[in-house]
């Protein structure tokens, strides 16, 4: 088991007794790669921080890789997530004016593993078919598709045990899309990475061992559902 | 990774970074100079005269005798006659005395008209006697002994012939050229005005003013050093004189007595008391400057504080990556506030800079028309204190800035 949840809830003001996420339970398994599906305002991006520990919840119970998470205090909580966990945003991934190779780098900064040399980050940026005409170029100098490759080469540069991967596709066309899904897919497969990818976009549900749609996962949503 | 985050960023911002960079740059300019010149200014003053008991001349203000004796500064108003400076040099208490008569000049440095006591009795700075670097006292009549930087300036040497000018321009119209003068000394360098000052004998200067009126060269054939006869030369009056007491004790004494001097208003003043009340009158304006100098100096802090206060609002998404990097809150907190030593740090070197070259390059023209030495190393322990605090001011202004991005971060 890589992560598992029960009885987690969590609410944006802590005065207020109506959360935004109610978990009763929820489970992945190492290696897994589940795309979880949902519209916009049902909890997508707040499911993802909790998952991070950018959030903290009221109460419950987040085990990730049999380290609770819900027990941590913010420092701890950042170094985890620095070490274990990759994060591909939607869109601007990168810091702008900083070149790709040093965008990757400064991933290393904040996890223990500062010592991936040059060539470790050469070598996954080719991986990823990042030419390496671009390597010393200002992030903001790339095209989307290509800085979204470079995204995938920064979550994977600690190699992570768990990658979240929010909406990435959703700015890009449907050849970049279909690229990008395929480059992420053979690297998850590669890394035996633990996924978990969020997308309104239903069709790129083929990509995925497991489907589950966020009203599953938030009670209160399949109780608004339901209501 | 982390000095490099915060190098690449600033450069990212290049155009309000350099404008931000250049205010602050004025501001420790403005800063250090008012600061040093202050000091310098201070310190050259205090130096200028020390020994002397008593500087006497004609009744007029303390400062202003104080002035134009020993800064050759500004003029005299009246004269003092030569009868009374022989009763007051004759007073049993009085060890000596230099006599000075001003009102000539060579090329915008002022002429100085006293007797040879002077050489042995002058004194500034700690108790420094005045030294020769070449020659000797005036020996002759039309004998001259210049200060060191006359001689560096007009690049003068020993036997070199100059003549004199009527009043005070440095191009004057009015030349004693019927009788130039010989370099018969070179004095080494003080830092006070007497570098600036070309020293004559007084019967000299009674020499070249015969056969002038009313300050008007009489037309006519001019007397030729022949003709002069030494002993027709003594001075009818002269512009004031130094005094040196046998004993402190008497000082008061004397100063009253020569206050109420019946034949002839007078003033006596002390030296160094002058000097501190003429301090005292210009610490307003040193105060007023160095209040001026630090409003300048927060106003350009402020300006950083809002750069980088509008910058955290264009960086909120790069502030977000780092945090799902993992960076904490306070890595955000310290990238801000390094931002902010980093433009400070620049900005110090280059006001630093440039207050250096400034100084390097005016210190002549303050030495000649001021009669001010200053120093080019600016570096006193005020102005690293001052450093210290533009310093300060700056990481404490940029917290709010700093607690904007921890905040948004959290």
């Amino acid at each position: 088991m890589s992560l598992s949840i029960s009885n987690l809830s969590f609410s944006y003001s802590a005065s207020k007794d109506t959360p935004t996420i109610d978990i009763n339970h929820w489970e992945l398994d190492s290696g897994e790669t589940v795309f979880v599906q949902g519209p916009s305002g049902s909890g997508k991006s707040t499911f993802l921080n909790l998952l991070c520990g950018m959030l903290h919840p009221q109460r419950g119970k987040l085990t990730l890789f049999d380290q609770r998470l819900d027990q941590m205090n913010a420092r701890q909580r950042d170094r985890f997530r620095a070490e274990n966990i990759g994060y591909v945003f939607q869109q601007f991934n990168l810091i702008p004016y900083l070149d790709v190779i040093d965008n990757v780098r400064l991933a290393c900064r904040f996890s223990n593993k500062k010592a991936a040399s040059q060539t470790d980050i050469e070598q996954l940026l080719s991986s990823l078919n990042i030419d390496s005409g671009h390597w010393h170029r200002p992030a903001r100098a790339l095209s989307i598709g290509q800085q979204q490759r470079v995204a995938i080469a920064r979550a994977f540069i600690n190699q992570p045990k768990l990658l979240i991967v929010d909406e990435p596709t959703s700015s890009l066309d449907h050849k970049n899309r279909d690229d990008f899904m395929s480059l992420l897919m053979s690297k998850v497969e590669e890394t035996k990475s633990t996924l978990v990818f969020v997308s309104h976009d239903q069709t790129l549900s083929r990509y995925f061992s497991r489907v589950d749609p966020m009203s599953k996962i938030n009670a209160l949503n399949s109780l608004e559902g339901q209501g | 990774m982390f000095f490099r985050l915060a190098r690449k960023s600033l450069l990212d911002r290049k155009g309000s970074v350099i404008l931000t960079l250049l205010a602050i740059s004025v501001s420790i300019f403005v800063l250090l100079g008012i600061e040093h010149i202050r000091q310098q200014a201070k310190e050259n003053f205090s130096n200028t005269v020390s020994g002397t008991d008593l500087i006497v001349g004609a009744r007029t203000g303390n400062l202003n005798l104080l002035l134009y004796s020993v800064f050759r500064i500004g003029n005299a108003a009246n004269n003092i006659r030569w009868e009374t400076y022989q009763e007051i040099a004759s007073n049993p208490a009085v060890e000596w005395t230099i006599p000075i008569a001003l009102g000539d000049s060579h090329q915008g440095y002022r002429v100085m008209g006293t007797d040879a006591g002077y050489f042995d009795n002058f004194s500034y700075g700690a108790q420094r006697k005045l030294e020769f670097d070449e020659g000797l006292p005036f020996g002759s009549l039309f004998d001259v002994v210049i200060g060191s930087e006359v001689a560096r300036k007009l690049g003068y040497h020993l036997d070199d012939k100059l003549v004199l000018s009527h009043g005070l321009g440095s191009t004057s119209f009015s030349n004693h050229d019927d009788n130039p003068f010989r370099v018969s000394g070179i004095l080494k360098g003080t830092g006070t005005p007497v570098d600036q000052t070309l020293h004559v004998s007084l019967e000299a200067i009674e020499a070249i003013h015969v056969g002038w009126q009313q300050g008007v060269k009489i037309p006519g054939a001019p007397p030729s050093p022949e003709d002069l006869d030494i002993n027709e030369l003594q001075p009818d009056s002269i512009t004031a004189f130094m005094v040196g007491l046998k004993s402190r004790m008497t000082t008061f004494r004397l100063q009253r007595e020569i206050n109420d001097y019946p034949q002839e208003p007078l003033s006596a003043i002390l030296p160094g008391v002058t000097l501190t009340e003429l301090w005292q009158s210009l610490s307003t304006t040193e105060n007023t400057l160095r209040l001026i100098s630090l409003l300048v100096l927060t106003a350009s802090l402020l300006g950083l504080g809002a750069l980088l206060l509008a910058s955290i609002r264009e960086r909120q998404r790069e502030i977000a990556v780092m945090r799902m990097l993992g960076a904490s809150p306070w890595f955000i907190f310290l990238l801000i506030e390094l931002e902010a030593v980093l433009i400070t740090l620049l900005s110090a070197a280059l006001g630093a800079g440039v207050l250096f070259v400034t100084l390097v390059l005016s210190t002549d023209q303050i030495a000649t028309k001021f009669g001010l030495h200053i120093d080019t190393n600016f570096l006193s322990q005020n102005n690293l204190l001052m450093l210290l605090l533009v310093f300060g001011c700056s990481l404490l202004v940029c917290l709010i800035p700093s607690i904007s991005a921890y905040r948004k971060a959290h």
